[in-house]
């Protein structure tokens, strides 16, 4: 297997909805890829498939191979069970979960915390304390920051403990789900700056999960972009941005507001993203697009929108987008 | 604006907020002077901490300033009446709307509470909930029953604000208003907020730690960092060419959602330092790139330096001769 992680034809589903269906992701060794799309379309669900940590009562299927260095034969993570699991989470595949700064045990030490996890996935306990002092140089903390509690941290301290933890076992793949979402922007781009850094030095292979495209475009070499549990564009970050090939994605863009950029508002699209497995018939994003039209009643298949690029829209190719009247934005709400 | 004399909707002089904490003074707020003028859009910007929200809470009477004064259209706020008048013409919304917004009550009675606080006649109520839910987009008769949790974050920021301007007010005060929301739903709040400054004739404050949000918003900002405006000037000109060191840091750290990113930049080192420790001499000076002798010792004045308008509180500036410091 070439790639570090493989995902196949992913479905996960909740009393019989699909909340997510079709994902097929591939992550070479050391690349960064991002997932991006709004509240509740599915890119933390399919992080949650690949560490196999739904909760009770979804579903999932489709095949996730997971190829850490030096192994001769992929972990099959879809075939394994919840104690074959124990030894792949944390010491092949990691995630730093979405506000998990704020799950940080109030009452024990940073040190503490950090060592149970080292004891706990690699069963040594002399040496564990040393261990703790490298991980915490490593994302860049003081080893004085072993015996402080955490309401003495900041936020971006305590996103750095939750990355050291993330690392503590030395995982081939980590998935970071919106780790710098209640970050002011210093911090934030500190984050990301640790997590290239982090991607360079240990080789990590990074899934970044984010609703900010601004973020992704400076970490991430590929992005997929979700909309109501399905990919709808995926490619090289620099191509995708610099030119879109999905209405969604464009739109994204366009709302993001940017320095030295125009100024002002792009006009918005009306309404919100379907409930999670509720999408509506057809192309799910049909209803708020500005270009949608009577062939978009059908399912449009995620297919090749340019080298190395997907697109899942019945017009892509755009070679170009047509301008809209005023009468016509919004017209669908 | 009929009443051509009045320059600005409020203003604050010299405005200083210190907590005792441990037997030590927090200065959360140090001499700061701003002036919001009718029909603006002002941005508020630093980092977590920089006081930009008890500057807001001070300004509607919600913090008592140590020193320093709080003017509504010219005159101190100083006692009740004039704290009326103020809280029926500046409103203000905050950053997370699961918070705000109390579960018990449904859209109406959260809508109605402002006026009934205000005295306002119960027969008018309803007319002015259901225009204030109309202003922000949302069909009255949709939603008028509905309870917080039954609304999705961007339909209960709606309500927030539909709750603010209720009362009409001139002014409104946004604290974060967006930064818990998603892209999509992100630009239709903006734009209600913008739509509303144009067609009321609203004046804006934007909290942000986003210069890139301020940027495409705001017609001025204020930069603060620990409890002190640094910067201030026309929105284009601080962030197209800022003064102060700490400002160029906002901007370089703001996200460039182009080909290759920001590529390898500089970041401020470091943390904001703790608001009762608060280094000698110039606040910035221990993660200031730019800094030179005298920064640990003297405490640097805002002074006009750049566009006209603007303003920078660092010894760089200001002094003939030395302002080719830019990089």
């Amino acid at each position: 297997m070439r790639n570090v992680l493989e995902i196949r034809d992913l479905r996960v589903s909740h009393r019989g909805k699909d909340i997510v269906s079709g994902i097929d992701l591939n992550l070479a060794r050391g690349e960064s890829l991002g997932l991006a799309g709004e509240s509740g379309c599915g890119k933390t669900t399919t992080a949650l498939a690949v560490m196999k940590l739904l909760p009770e009562g979804f579903r999932q299927e489709g095949s996730i191979a997971l190829a850490p260095e030096g192994s001769d034969e992929p972990i099959r993570i879809d075939r394994r069970t919840e104690a074959g699991m124990r030894v792949v989470r944390w010491r092949h595949v990691s995630m730093v979960f979405q506000g998990a700064m704020n799950s940080l045990d109030p009452v024990k030490k940073i040190g503490f915390q950090l060592e149970e996890v080292i004891n706990l996935h690699e069963g040594r306990s002399s040496g564990a304390r040393q261990r703790v002092e490298e991980l915490l140089d490593l994302v860049g903390l003081t080893a004085a920051v072993a015996r402080r509690y955490p309401h003495q941290l900041s936020g971006g301290q305590k996103q750095r403990v939750m990355i050291a933890l993330a690392l503590a076992c030395g995982p081939s793949v980590v998935i970071a789900d919106e780790p710098t979402t209640a970050l002011d922007v210093v911090m934030q781009a500190q984050v990301l700056q640790l997590l290239e850094r982090l991607r360079e030095e240990l080789g990590l292979a990074l899934v970044l999960i984010s609703h900010d495209l601004g973020v992704m475009a400076e970490t991430c070499d590929r992005i997929a972009i979700m909309y109501a549990g399905r990919i709808v564009e995926t490619g090289p970050m620099d191509l995708v941005i610099s030119d879109p090939q999905h209405p969604y994605t464009k739109h994204l863009l366009e709302s993001l507001p940017v320095i030295g950029g125009e100024r002002g508002l792009a006009p918005p699209i009306p309404g919100g993203p379907p409930a999670p497995g509720d999408p509506p018939e057809g192309c799910a994003f049909r209803p708020r697009c500005p270009y949608s039209d009577e062939i978009c009643f059908q399912p449009p298949d995620l297919a090749e929108a340019g080298p190395d690029r997907l697109a899942a829209c019945h017009f892509s190719p755009w070679s170009k987008w047509p301008v809209l009247s005023d009468a016509s934005k919004g017209a669908n709400p | 604006m009929t009443v051509s004399a009045i320059t600005s909707l409020m203003e604050v002089d010299d405005l200083s907020i210190h907590y005792r904490q441990d037997r030590k003074t927090l200065k959360a707020l140090d001499g700061v002077s701003l002036e919001w003028k009718p029909g603006e859009v002002l941005g508020l910007v630093g980092e977590s901490g920089c006081g930009k929200s008890t500057l807001a809470r001070t300004m509607l009477g919600l913090e008592e300033p140590v020193s320093g004064s709080v003017l509504l259209e010219g005159q101190a706020v100083t006692n009740r009446s004039t704290r009326s008048a103020l809280r029926r013409k500046v409103q203000m919304i905050f950053q997370d709307p699961y918070q705000t917004l109390n579960p018990r009550q449904r859209v109406y009675e959260i809508v109605t509470e402002p006026l009934k606080v205000q005295g306002v006649e119960k027969k008018l109520h309803q007319g002015r909930v259901e225009k204030a839910l109309g202003e922000v987009g949302l069909e009255p008769e949709r939603y008028l029953d509905r309870y917080p949790h039954q609304l999705s974050g961007g339909q209960r920021q709606r309500v927030a604000i539909a709750a603010a301007l209720v009362l009409e007010p001139e002014g409104l005060i946004c604290d974060e208003p967006v930064s818990m929301l998603d892209a999509s739903v992100r630009s239709q709040i903006l734009t209600v907020l913008l739509d509303l400054q144009k067609s009321r004739d609203l004046s804006l404050i934007f909290i942000t730690h986003d210069l890139s949000l301020a940027w495409s918003l705001c017609d001025r900002i204020a930069v603060m960092y620990l409890g002190r405006i640094v910067e201030t000037g026309s929105a284009v000109d601080v962030i197209e060419k800022p003064q102060h060191p700490y400002t160029e840091a906002l901007v370089t750290a703001a996200p460039v959602p182009v080909a290759g990113g920001g590529g390898r930049r500089e970041l401020l080192k470091g943390e904001l330092p703790d608001p009762s420790n608060i280094p000698s001499g110039c606040p910035f000076h221990p993660r200031c790139p730019k800094r030179f002798e005298p920064c640990d010792e003297i405490v640097p004045q805002l002074v006009s330096a750049g566009a006209s308008g603007q303003s920078a509180a660092c010894l760089l500036r200001g002094r003939p001769g030395e302002e080719s410091a830019d990089a």
